[in-house]
């Protein structure tokens, strides 16, 4: 009962490919430069920053 | 690159090593709905997908002038990539590049930096509980909370890795212990009163707190407490 109130919850909570077109998986794009930052240092990964405009 | 590059399957797992930032100045693309749990975002057409809630609004307005090597770029498509401390090891302006080209690139400077990333999916896993805790908590359900919370010790991966999910449990635990500690004290204002339905509430909160925050330090308090409150 209680790992399924806990598979319940990340469920809840978790992306949820099934729910969507089925090709919504893609590169993980940060929103800011900070949240960038911060993730690389956690993750020690390095920084991939690709620059585009339109047109 | 945004229509051909980025969407190639080999290219997404290669990005997965990476922290991938976009900065498009441009907001025509559209939006499109993601359904996340159940929660709908609306996110851009072109960057946003289930890893990525990014919004035109977004990468239009990224501040550039922050990024080291951005004062370099002459032309775009333009391509830096970083260390994870922010110091420039590539530049390469005014080019787009094949989801193999890319690829070659991203492999040749994970091997040149000696670098080995915690995977994404390990990142986006511990986050995710995270995020599942603090919901439980603002909702008040403590209990599923300090479940969820309890559920970041088992985080695999480098060391760093479970270093800061045990930092995000331990920072949880804190704040479901100081409203159970809370709990407690209003208990002990209840007790200390002459009205029979405050000493009626006074064990009704102290069971919720025995209940519900095991095995914080509030809880060992509340066991103590309930010799005493009867």
């Amino acid at each position: 009962m209680k790992h399924l109130s806990l598979l319940a919850l990340l469920f809840a909570t978790a992306p949820m490919a099934w729910a969507n077109g089925g090709d919504e998986n893609g590169v993980a794009w940060t929103a800011t430069w900070e949240e960038a930052l911060e993730e690389a240092k956690i993750r020690n990964a390095p920084i991939h920053v690709s620059y585009h405009k339109d047109g | 690159m945004e229509s051909s590059t980025y969407p190639d399957k080999k290219f997404i797992a290669s990005s997965q090593n990476y922290v991938n930032v976009a900065v498009h100045n441009g907001s025509g693309h559209g939006t499109k709905e993601i359904r996340v749990g159940r929660e709908i975002k609306e996110v851009c057409k072109l960057y946003g997908n289930l890893n990525s809630f990014v919004t035109c609004n977004d990468h239009n307005s990224i501040n550039a002038g922050q990024i080291p090597g951005a004062n370099k770029v002459r032309g775009v498509p333009a391509l830096i990539i970083l260390d994870p401390t922010g110091k420039e090891i590539l530049h390469q302006s005014a080019g787009g590049k094949s989801a193999s080209g890319l690829i070659k690139i991203f492999d040749e400077v994970l091997k040149e930096s000696k670098l080995s990333p915690v995977p994404l999916s390990l990142f986006q896993r511990a986050k995710g509980i995270r995020a599942a805790a603090e919901a439980k908590f603002e909702e008040g359900k403590y209990k599923d909370a300090i479940r969820a919370y309890n559920m970041l010790a088992k985080t695999k991966g480098p060391k760093a890795m479970k270093e800061l999910a045990e930092s995000w449990m331990d920072e949880g635990l804190a704040k479901c212990d100081a409203v159970g500690q809370g709990m407690l004290d209003k208990v002990e204002t209840l007790w200390a009163s002459e009205e029979a339905s405050d000493k009626k509430e006074a064990k009704k909160i102290l069971k919720d707190v025995y209940r519900n925050f095991k095995y914080l330090a509030c809880y060992k308090k509340a066991k103590e407490m309930k010799k005493r409150i009867k």
